[in-house]
């Protein structure tokens, strides 16, 4: 019996040291990898790889932050784009937060619902600089959680000699849905039963829905309407572009293939100017950019563009923050149009849209789509968004792999689900 | 794990028990003491940590609020996912875990046979087993490629009908099965030391009471490789149960298409490190201990008796 006894003691203290460790461990605070050398401040900053080429010219401005800094230095920390948000929300939970990250804008009211960004209402941020509208795609509630380092918009990029060689005339900047079939059918080149020059490379549904006026959930966050009207033709066109036209590949047509275009095997491709450089580097063709094709809503496309926030958990909030002004207002803004192609966000570099580095002929079209408010904002900054915007994908992929013969059902049935659970009108 | 117990029972309550005395009991205890912490540490104590927050909305990230049965009633009742995560995992067990145990088995079989380069035979068949999965996914994917994939160009030059495969919702699970036999050699090694332990004498006995091949194999080899196959059984469906990593890989996280690869600890992992939900996926966890108990609970009940152990007094 005694020994019994002492078993039960030593399990029962072994669970209670074991569960006050436990309890300590989740209350202690976040202590973020500073680096072992007190000479320097070393931030993290968590960025994904547009493309090779982009990624490279990145890190020159960084380097340049650190020469006017001397004392701080900056490493870059890479995470996948479509794991982005799950590494950083990760990384938070587990005490290792970066100091900076930049956010995709579907994720930013789910970081900002997890209480994971620093509230910068307080900090010094000199408004005056930004153009209008720009320090509002920071805010949630009124209260700025990030600051916005590049706004534009995606356009499409077009192989020119594939026109020529098709003869099909160049699209114009107010074309419409129905130029631009018209147009990809006469890309698409088949031999032997089997597709070997696509129309398009792959049309994404979010720009389909913007331009069509339909979306996922209302901008305020209040209402589903991925089963609208112009939610279901938007969704029916980019399936029926696959499976129908079969001027756009299938997923299995794609699987395990990258950058069509640049391999000469699309005509056409979703483009922002951020690939401009990779583009304008590896593509061994003539190329150009035009504002995307019109739905019912007109030749516009979703905006943009790239916050940048401080993990709340950081060490050196005040080195963090000279680092984001140098990036969004500071002299990042002046460098970043001649390296990497970023749009600028202040006024001072409103006319540079043009004359970019690496900017093709009709980089015009951009500076005019964005200066006459052709954007739209198409991410609520609501703390669900991005799981809600995770449950409606996979059935958008299914309708376009099974060719949408019963695409308004689908999403009616996805519609409804979600209303219900997330209780949205 | 059967005997594992039963030797320990033995060991506590038999003689050897009753003769220690408490030097021996503190020594005992100082020897497994490097597990016992490691256990409580690793295992036990996030195992109660985490039945405690299956009740709370906890995060992952802040604080944790009590909401009692909450996680528990969505669950079964506003959570479509949880049903159909459920279902492709019980599918792919039902389908699968027989079907891993025949392939295994019947290599085991053949590999015992005495033929020359056996060992060579033996170690093709082992390998693939222990290639990692995310590698061996990656693999399979290339092979089913609908367009330029190994298995359709097969199909296709037999005229036989293809398929997308991985991209196709009735194809998905069947294909994860496939990929799932490719491993089967980790069974293959188990059963091949069971066979190896039946006596050559039992055989010799059938034969001079004029058994043929397939008695031998039904009336000797089944039944004295039982306990073997009761492991493997038990092993594969509890592995089945948590199948995970090729799933992942093949969907590229999102479980596609239209959710007919979202097995239910993919499930879990996404409301744990996507959406951070912590507390519900706790419940989740929960959920699945359970299951799987039942499920093994059930094992030991149907074929527990029938299954044979050589020390069995």
């Amino acid at each position: 019996m005694g020994k019994k006894k002492g078993l039960g003691i030593l399990v029962l203290s072994l669970i209670l040291v074991l569960s006050a460790f436990l309890t300590g461990c989740s209350g202690s605070s976040s202590d973020s990898a500073g680096g072992g050398d007190s000479k320097y401040v070393t931030l993290r900053i968590l960025v994904w790889n547009n493309n090779p080429e982009g990624t490279k010219l990145e890190g020159e401005i960084f380097k340049a932050f650190e020469k006017e800094n001397p004392g701080i230095k900056v490493k870059q920390v890479y995470a996948p784009y479509d794991k982005f948000n799950d590494k950083f929300l990760t990384m938070s939970a587990g005490g290792d937060q970066p100091d900076l990250v930049w956010i995709q804008p579907a994720a930013f009211g789910q970081f900002v619902g997890k209480n994971v960004l620093m509230d910068l209402s307080d900090k010094k941020i000199d408004k005056d600089a930004y153009m209008p509208n720009v320090l509002e795609l920071g805010q949630v509630e009124g209260k700025q959680f990030a600051l916005i380092r590049d706004a534009s918009t995606f356009q499409l990029g077009y192989n020119k000699d594939m026109f020529d060689a098709a003869g099909v005339p160049y699209p114009k900047d107010d074309w419409t849905w129905d130029d631009f079939l018209a147009a990809a059918k006469k890309l698409t080149k088949q031999k032997n039963g089997k597709t070997v020059q696509f129309g398009m490379e792959n049309f994404y549904t979010n720009e389909l829905l913007v331009e069509n006026g339909g979306g996922f959930v209302s901008q305020d966050g209040k209402k589903v309407i991925v089963d609208s009207p112009e939610s279901i033709e938007a969704i029916q066109f980019g399936s029926d572009l696959i499976n129908k036209h079969r001027v756009q590949p299938t997923s299995a047509q794609s699987q395990g293939l990258s950058n069509m275009f640049l391999a000469g095997q699309a005509a056409m491709k979703m483009m922002g100017p951020w690939d401009w450089a990779d583009t304008a580097k590896n593509a061994k063709f003539k190329w150009d950019v035009v504002p995307l094709p019109a739905g019912k809503a007109g030749n516009v496309s979703a905006a943009a563009y790239l916050p940048i926030g401080i993990g709340k958990g950081t060490k050196h909030p005040d080195e963090a923050f000279k680092l984001l002004t140098f990036l969004s207002s500071g002299k990042g803004q002046d460098m970043q149009v001649d390296t990497i192609s970023a749009v600028p966000v202040v006024k001072r570099n409103a006319d540079k849209i043009e004359t970019m580095k690496n900017a093709p002929e009709n980089a015009k079209s951009l500076a005019a789509s964005l200066a006459n408010g052709k954007t739209v904002m198409n991410a609520p900054y609501i703390p669900e968004y991005a799981e809600i915007a995770n449950k409606i994908q996979p059935v958008i992929d299914n309708i376009n792999l099974k060719g949408g013969k019963d695409t308004e059902k689908q999403l009616k049935k996805i519609a409804d689900q979600i209303r219900k659970e997330y209780n949205l009108k | 794990m059967g005997f594992v117990k039963k030797k320990l029972f033995v060991y506590l309550a038999g003689k050897a028990g009753r003769q220690m005395n408490k030097s021996r009991t503190f020594l005992f205890y100082m020897f497994i003491l490097p597990w016992l912490i490691g256990f409580f540490i690793f295992t036990a104590g996030p195992m109660i940590y985490s039945l405690y927050m299956s009740f709370t909305d906890f995060s992952g990230l802040g604080a944790a609020n009590w909401v009692g049965l909450e996680n528990y009633k969505k669950l079964f009742t506003g959570d479509p996912l949880f049903w159909q995560s459920l279902w492709n995992t019980i599918f792919y067990t039902i389908f699968g875990v027989p079907l891993g145990l025949v392939v295994g088995y019947m290599l085991a079989v053949l590999l015992n046979a005495n033929v020359k380069f056996m060992g060579v035979f033996r170690t093709i068949f082992y390998l693939p087993s222990l290639v990692p999965t995310v590698a061996s996914s990656l693999l399979w994917i290339i092979i089913f490629q609908p367009d330029f994939g190994i298995a359709n160009a097969i199909l296709d030059f037999f005229h036989l009908p293809t398929s997308n495969w991985l991209l196709s919702e009735e194809m998905v699970k069947p294909s994860l099965i496939i990929m799932s036999l490719w491993g089967a050699g980790g069974g293959m090694v188990i059963y091949l030391a069971g066979l190896q332990s039946v006596p050559a004498s039992l055989y010799e006995a059938a034969e001079l009471d004029g058994a043929g091949r397939f008695k031998k194999f039904w009336h000797i080899t089944i039944p004295m490789t039982s306990n073997v196959i009761f492991f493997n059984l038990i092993m594969g469906l509890i592995g089945s149960f948590q199948i995970f990593t090729q799933a992942y890989v093949v969907s590229s996280g999102n479980g596609g298409p239209n959710y007919k690869s979202l097995f239910y600890v993919f499930y879990l992992y996404q409301d744990a490190f996507k959406f951070f939900k912590m507390g519900y996926a706790s419940a989740l966890a929960w959920i699945l201990f359970i299951i799987i108990l039942i499920f093994t609970l059930i094992q030991f009940k149907v074929f527990g008796k029938k299954v044979y152990y050589e020390y069995d007094e």
